[in-house]
């Protein structure tokens, strides 16, 4: 403004000097108001709702799906003759239906290959190349979560499920997303998605939106409620490859689309990795997806161990065996057999049900002599510590100790819940 | 993939100083194709137990005598 003589001084503009509604919402610029404007030691009122990046409904500080960093790798680092419910990489299971005869030989490990932000990956490798015998036959890798854990958000929400993977085969894979025991005439209990690998041997983001689903019958507490499963290959001609994608309403839990089928991935010695594995209540697209809640390997851990523990020879707990002699557990003779016996094993936390038990290179002790173990059996569980009832091959005397005891290489004691 | 199950039953004797210890238990011993045994609770929310029943609904036979 222009003025004529001596220059009027400088009064600030004050609120009471601007008329409402002068300054509209169109004047001030989109990045005007930052926080360097904002007195963030003031209150606000706030009455909408927060959406959009780093946002999520979870009802806890965990992530839905457990080990999806591949971090936890308790029954081994490689299984050389991955098949059917093989493990490696806790939580994650093989699916096989006809790979044997056809003779592919496939080898499933933890791996180091992994993309930015992650420092393992489960990887499935063709060692020997083969193919699938015959219609239906296929191969899968799967992951299952508790009813009491995920199927309340299924019945409720929209989910996104989001992982990142590399393959050396260039195609067209399918994910399934199966409500173990819902309703299979309405509401959806099976979802199908394709995904492709667009360039082999990179890794990338897959993020797959996942409509609410209706049906709600439900399944009992602690049993399967969600089946993830991420199918390598299946072969067409018979009942599993005529799913729609989306929801499908079916009794044939176990199928894809049939652009996913016959990819020819057991013709030749390709790999495929996966890692990184989220699933999250909500929409979102790669730009908006909450980060990925990396845990403590503890952490990880102890949730992994929910549903499979191994003492003993177990470089996931830097428990180590390979000494014989070391001792497992203690016990006291039982009854009046002279070969019972039962023994107190204390455990990393509870499990999800009643273990299956295996051994490997363990034997019994009592006053210096060695005796066979014949048998386990009986288990009852009592929260974090459970009792088993044994046999030993040969009399046990009254009233002094007996041990567990692991014999050498590699000795250990696996207990089993999974689901 | 079950190759074999035996059901092992054993009676607990009764302690003297404790006449109504006695009882039976039992549990599944399962042979896999690989060769590996496991001791299988029956309980029906383990999903190795589960698996027996399938097997046997297939038509097969769970052994008395291992």
């Amino acid at each position: 403004m222009g003025f004529i003589g001596v220059q009027p001084a400088s009064i600030p503009l004050t609120s009471s000097d601007i008329a409402d509604g002068v300054i509209t919402k169109s004047k001030i610029a989109n990045d005007a108001v930052d926080n360097t404007k904002l007195d963030l030691t003031d209150d606000y009122a706030f009455s909408g709702t927060i959406t959009g990046a780093g946002q999520s409904l979870r009802p806890n500080s965990k992530p839905l799906i457990i080990n999806g960093n591949m971090a936890v790798a308790q029954y081994g680092t490689s299984d050389t003759n991955y098949s059917n419910a093989s493990l490696v990489v806790d939580r994650i299971k093989g699916i096989a239906d006809g790979l044997g005869s056809s003779g592919s030989v496939l080898t499933g490990s933890q791996s180091t290959d992994a993309p930015t932000g992650f420092e393992k990956s489960f990887k499935l490798e063709v060692t020997s190349a083969g193919g699938l015998d015959s219609a239906d036959n296929r191969f899968a890798i799967e992951t299952k979560l508790e009813h009491q854990d995920v199927s309340k958000f299924f019945d409720n929400n929209a989910m996104t499920l989001s992982f990142y993977v590399k393959s050396s085969l260039a195609d067209t894979f399918a994910v399934g997303i199966s409500r173990n025991n819902q309703n299979t005439s309405s509401g959806g209990n099976l979802y199908i998605a394709n995904y492709t690998i667009s360039s082999a041997n990179t890794w990338q983001q897959v993020v797959i939106n996942i409509p609410t689903s209706s049906t709600t019958t439900g399944e009992t507490a602690n049993a399967t409620g969600v089946s993830l499963e991420w199918f390598i290959d299946v072969k067409s001609g018979g009942s599993r490859t005529g799913a729609s994608l989306g929801w499908n309403d079916t009794t044939t839990a176990v199928q894809i689309n049939s652009a996913a089928a016959d990819n020819g991935f057991f013709n030749a010695t390709n790999t495929w990795f996966i890692t990184g594995v989220q699933l999250e209540v909500g929409t979102y697209t790669s730009a908006t997806l909450p980060s990925f809640q990396h845990e403590s390997f503890g952490d990880n851990l102890r949730r992994c161990a929910r549903y499979f523990q191994q003492i003993g020879d177990n470089p996931a707990i830097s428990d180590s065996a390979t000494d014989g002699g070391h001792r497992l557990s203690n016990g006291m003779r039982g009854g009046s057999n002279s070969t019972d016996f039962n023994c107190l094993l204390h455990l990393i936390g509870p499990m999800r049900a009643s273990p299956t038990i295996s051994t490997t290179n363990v034997n019994v002790r009592q006053d210096g002599n060695s005796k066979g173990l014949v048998s386990i059996d009986q288990v009852r569980v009592h929260g974090s510590h459970i009792q088993i009832e044994c046999t030993a091959d040969s009399g046990l005397s009254v009233s002094n100790a007996v041990q567990l005891r692991f014999t050498g290489g590699s000795g250990n004691m696996k207990l089993a819940a999974e689901l | 993939m079950i190759k074999k199950v035996f059901k092992n039953k054993k009676i607990i004797e009764a302690d003297s100083s404790d006449p109504s210890d006695k009882r039976e238990i039992f549990n599944y011993k399962v042979t896999t194709i690989k060769g590996d045994i496991l001791w299988v609770p029956h309980d029906e929310n383990n999903t190795d137990y589960q698996d027996i029943l399938k097997w046997v609904a297939a038509g097969n036979t769970i052994e008395e005598t291992d």
